[in-house]
């Protein structure tokens, strides 16, 4: 008699579960590798591109994906609709705040001579264009999001009227 | 298999699914998945929607 294969339901939840964890911790990691090398470490792209190709390569596939599959990016109600925002005004400050250590580091014997003015000027030009930069791709990722969940209100609008 | 019964319990509540998504706590979405029966729902989702119509499991997903 053959036997039949068993699919434990719980146990493939918890698997699923476990893959998630580790992907949320290696993403963590290749971040952290890339940031340390980069800023730390002082070293040279080919040093870290592997990591970087991975980690944006995955970000990048994960944002395909919910676009294709109709999913918002933001999640639901009234508070992902701030999210494009609030997340572009962290990304801002961290961009930010890390240009200002290495500009710093670097170049502190020029500040000290010639003012602290430069360096506040370029921190401001660098947080305002990276919030603008990320708000505006923020910005089009929601709208084509948006685009995909009106074509798929406007499938289950046809099923809905169906029969 | 599309899930008709379901389908007709919404309708008989006079409810659209985005209503009864609503009621649930999911997307309109997954209501439209399941009535197409493309998606399959936990038994925790089944009692939602059962309690939001007004009817019991057997009523609208038991398939003899």
């Amino acid at each position: 008699m053959r036997k039949e294969k068993i699919e434990d339901e719980r146990l493939n939840a918890l698997r699923k579960k476990i893959n998630s964890e580790a992907f949320g911790i290696l993403m963590f990691v290749l971040l952290g590798s890339v940031l340390i090398q980069q800023f730390i470490m002082k070293a040279a792209f080919d040093q870290y591109a592997g990591e970087f190709i991975a980690f944006f390569g995955i970000s990048i596939y994960i944002v395909f994906r919910h676009l294709t599959l109709g999913m918002k990016l933001f999640g639901e109600g009234k508070r992902a609709k701030m999210i494009p925002l609030i997340n572009s005004l962290i990304l801002a400050g961290v961009v930010t705040l890390t240009n200002g250590i290495v500009n710093y580091t670097t170049y502190a014997d020029k500040y000290r001579t010639d003012g602290i003015g430069y360096f506040l000027a370029v921190l401001m030009v660098t947080f305002i264009s990276a919030w603008l930069s990320a708000y505006l791709i923020l910005l089009f990722m929601t709208y084509l999001s948006k685009k995909k969940q009106e074509k798929i209100e406007k499938r289950l609008d046809m099923m809905e009227e169906e029969e | 298999m599309k899930n008709k019964r379901m389908k007709i319990a919404r309708m008989e509540k006079d409810m659209k699914q985005a209503d009864l998504a609503k009621a649930v706590g999911v997307t309109r979405q997954t209501i439209g998945l399941i009535e197409a029966g493309d998606y399959n729902p936990t038994l925790n989702l089944c009692i939602g929607i059962c309690k939001a119509l007004g009817k019991t499991l057997d009523e609208l997903f038991w398939e003899a």
